[in-house]
């Protein structure tokens, strides 16, 4: 069955986002297949996420080792936005606090 | 009798200033990290001072007269550093006129006034989200303003400056070669890579280093190197015969092999593309690479760890630790 079909505003504020969202178009254009910008920036032009993930010689699990060699280069680029705070939108001054993040990973917040 | 006198002064005369230039030339090797850039001195692979910098650096290119080197920081700012005083002379931001525009690419024109930028732009207007087409521009390195521009492909990650046409070669999906000769910016030809399961990875490169720049491949499960020739624009592809995983790729001063690295530092012989010798970094995985202008020494960038190798023998030679990560390497000559 289809997800959404089951999906039902039960409270005020579900049926208010309900309405304020019918008859919308998008307007994001970012992420979305058929707009302007299909993929997101990764770090790869086939896979994404790219090379960190992909199983190699001497680390056949993927990802950098240590994982923390990898950290702040994806934390600049959003690469991985979900773990690492992005410094290209919410933490604009992360090297202020962590500019190597094996001594400094306490201190960010 | 006389002149013999004359002509063997000459000749001691030469000689002694060829040995006073030598003796001062600085191999320098530079850092780019969080806060500030990082320099080592290849002669003696001793820290000099750091150079501070607002942001996190992520690309680099000396003016063609090697009097500066201009960093790009948080995407968005392009720090002008004046290599006699080693600080930031100038600082520009491409963040203005309501647009925020994120720099993924930098190449300095020869004329060394301006360069070439590939950037994302977005913007909000009425709590809407605008986003701006993949451009590449010429901008004004004093002031940010943006000369001419033009509309490229999404993907662009890096760009390359072709000296003999005059050209930008923005590598992303494909390459397509930008010509910049004439007064309009235009894409002349277009270099296929997605459509042929080229998978590369455009945001390690390392610009020009002898004459040519290096971007390693894959198809399917078989590594290749891509060559831009940065004089003429020559394209090639080495198709290698043995394995490997690797963020980035450089030639050897003498272009006989190339170095490649991540978790492990491979060496390729480019005569029969095979890899000839490859060891683990023992201090992990590694972003960047460079070399030592006399070859002898390979220097690899992980965390806060730069790894020089005694190239010859793979063995490392030295660990320096850093008060920063870093994200890439650059050698120049002074």
């Amino acid at each position: 069955m289809d997800k959404k079909k089951r999906i039902e505003a039960l409270n005020e504020k579900a049926r208010a986002i309900e309405a304020l969202t019918h008859g919308e178009d998008r307007s994001v254009a970012a992420l979305d297949e058929g707009g302007l910008l299909k993929m997101p920036v990764g770090c790869t032009t086939i896979y994404d996420t790219g090379w960190e993930t992909n199983p190699r010689a001497s680390n056949p699990v993927g990802m950098c080792q240590p994982m923390s060699h990898d950290y702040l280069g994806c934390a600049g680029d959003c690469w991985w936005p979900a773990q690492n705070p992005d410094g290209l939108t919410n933490y604009l001054d992360l090297e202020l606090t962590c500019s190597s993040i094996i001594r400094d990973w306490r201190d960010i917040k | 009798m006389k002149n013999k006198m004359f002509i063997m002064l000459g000749i001691v005369a030469i000689s002694l200033l060829a040995g006073i230039v030598q003796s001062q030339a600085k191999e320098l090797i530079f850092n780019l990290g969080y806060g500030k850039v990082q320099v080592i001195d290849v002669a003696t692979d001793e820290l000099l001072p750091d150079i501070e910098i607002k942001g996190w650096g992520r690309e680099m290119d000396f003016s063609a007269d090697k009097k500066f080197l201009y960093v790009t920081a948080s995407r968005h700012m392009i720090h002008k550093i004046d290599l006699q005083q080693m600080k930031v002379v100038n600082t520009i931001d491409m963040h203005y006129g309501g647009w925020q525009r994120l720099v993924f690419g930098m190449a300095l024109a020869e004329d060394g006034k301006t360069a070439y930028i590939h950037f994302f732009s977005r913007k909000t207007d009425k709590g809407e989200a605008v986003v701006g087409p993949p451009t590449v521009a010429q901008i004004d390195l004093e002031s940010g303003k943006i000369l001419r521009s033009i509309e490229v492909p999404m993907g662009v990650a890096s760009l390359q400056y072709i000296k003999n046409t005059k050209s930008i070669y923005a590598v992303g999906l494909d390459i397509y070669k930008i010509d910049t000769a004439s007064q309009d910016m235009k894409i002349t030809d277009t270099y296929a890579m997605f459509d042929r399961k080229i998978n590369i990875l455009p945001l390690f490169t390392y610009g020009d280093t002898g004459g040519a720049t290096l971007l390693p491949f894959w198809i399917g499960e078989t590594a290749g190197l891509l060559s831009i020739n940065t004089n003429t624009g020559q394209i090639s592809e080495s198709m290698l015969k043995n394995p490997m995983m690797v963020y980035g790729a450089i030639y050897s001063p003498d272009m006989k092999k190339a170095y490649a690295n991540m978790d492990e530092l491979y060496v390729i012989d480019l005569a029969t593309k095979t890899i000839t010798n490859t060891i683990v970094v023992p201090s992990g995985t590694t972003f960047s690479i460079s070399t030592s202008a006399d070859g002898k020494k390979i220097y690899t960038q992980g965390g806060a760890t730069i790894s020089i190798f005694d190239a010859g023998t793979l063995k490392v030679v030295k660990e320096l630790k850093m008060s920063t990560d870093g994200m890439l390497l650059r050698r120049i000559t002074l």
